[in-house]
């Protein structure tokens, strides 16, 4: 565990933080909890508590790092903390048995070669939604962080508090599992 | 004879597809080391399957950047984020004093 230095700024300089380098963030954060939670009410209330949680804490954050990483860390560990909690069934699934059909070399193989690029491009947002929707959570998190939000491996890694290996792992599962989501509707779209 | 091995790769698919693929993602994420720089602009060029699979995740993260409805923070949301980090400074301004 590192030990952090806590900066104590000034209440003028940590609205100024808060103005400029949190808040621009806001859609970004709010898309990504609407993304994760399905509720716009659910999304409001952890971007509320993401935001009031990184003002809190501001003394812990290096003025001009990576405010957008920061915040979506926070948002993650609220998500898990609180917002899982509430729900008082977690969704439980077997990883493992997914996991492993979805990272054979025949999957793969056969998942490529039948989804045409066409069928792809002809697809519409909704599609795309839904598809990424009926991923579990750790699946469908990975992917928007990399390809939406554009966050590094190892940005992903810091946000997640996972080793790299597994922000890895779990993008390439959930690549996988979106290529076969994606290739369904391919199929009802009447490409081979 | 640099042509039948061309054709042979053509028909068949790479000799270990998982590495590929895990390549071309590491590629596209822009996550690549030299190495794997190097072997996939190599091998994507003898490699049809290669191609395709590159092509359609290519295709995928398109889609997903470009179709993809981001949801923008309501307004309202951002005037109460600002009402109650300012209250939480007034509240501990008053704490200090």
């Amino acid at each position: 565990m590192r030990k952090k230095t806590l900066l104590q700024y000034a209440p003028a300089e940590k609205v100024e933080i808060f103005e400029e380098e949190f808040l621009p963030h806001i859609h970004s954060i709010y898309n990504f909890a609407y993304r994760i939670t399905f509720d716009e009410d659910d999304a409001k209330d952890l971007v509320q508590e993401t935001f009031l949680k990184s003002f809190r804490f501001i003394d812990s954050f290096q003025k001009g790092t990576n405010a957008k990483a920061w915040l979506f860390r926070i948002l993650k560990n609220s998500f898990i903390n609180e917002f899982r909690k509430k729900n008082k069934e977690p969704v439980k699934i077997d990883y493992q048995e997914v996991e492993t059909f979805y990272n054979s070399d025949e999957v793969n193989h056969l998942i490529a070669s039948n989804l045409q690029v066409e069928a792809i491009k002809e697809m519409i947002g909704d599609e795309v939604s839904i598809a990424l929707n009926s991923l579990e959570v750790d699946f469908r998190t990975v992917i928007i962080l990399c390809d939406l939000e554009g966050f590094s491996y190892e940005e992903m890694a810091l946000i997640l508090d996972v080793p790299l290996g597994t922000v890895r792992s779990r993008l390439h599962r959930a690549r996988n599992l979106l290529r076969e989501k994606l290739k369904k509707y391919a199929v009802s779209m009447g490409y081979k | 004879m640099a042509k039948k091995q061309k054709l042979k790769n053509v028909e068949s698919p790479c000799e270990d597809h998982e590495y590929c693929i895990n390549v071309i993602n590491l590629i596209i994420d822009g996550e690549a080391n030299k190495e794997e720089e190097a072997f996939f602009y190599s091998h994507i060029q003898d490699c049809l399957h290669c191609a395709q699979y590159y092509k359609l995740e290519q295709s995928i993260r398109e889609v997903i950047r470009k179709k993809l409805e981001v949801k923008e923070a309501p307004e309202e949301l951002i005037m109460e984020v600002r009402k109650k980090v300012q209250e939480s400074l007034s509240k501990s301004s008053r704490n200090v004093r």
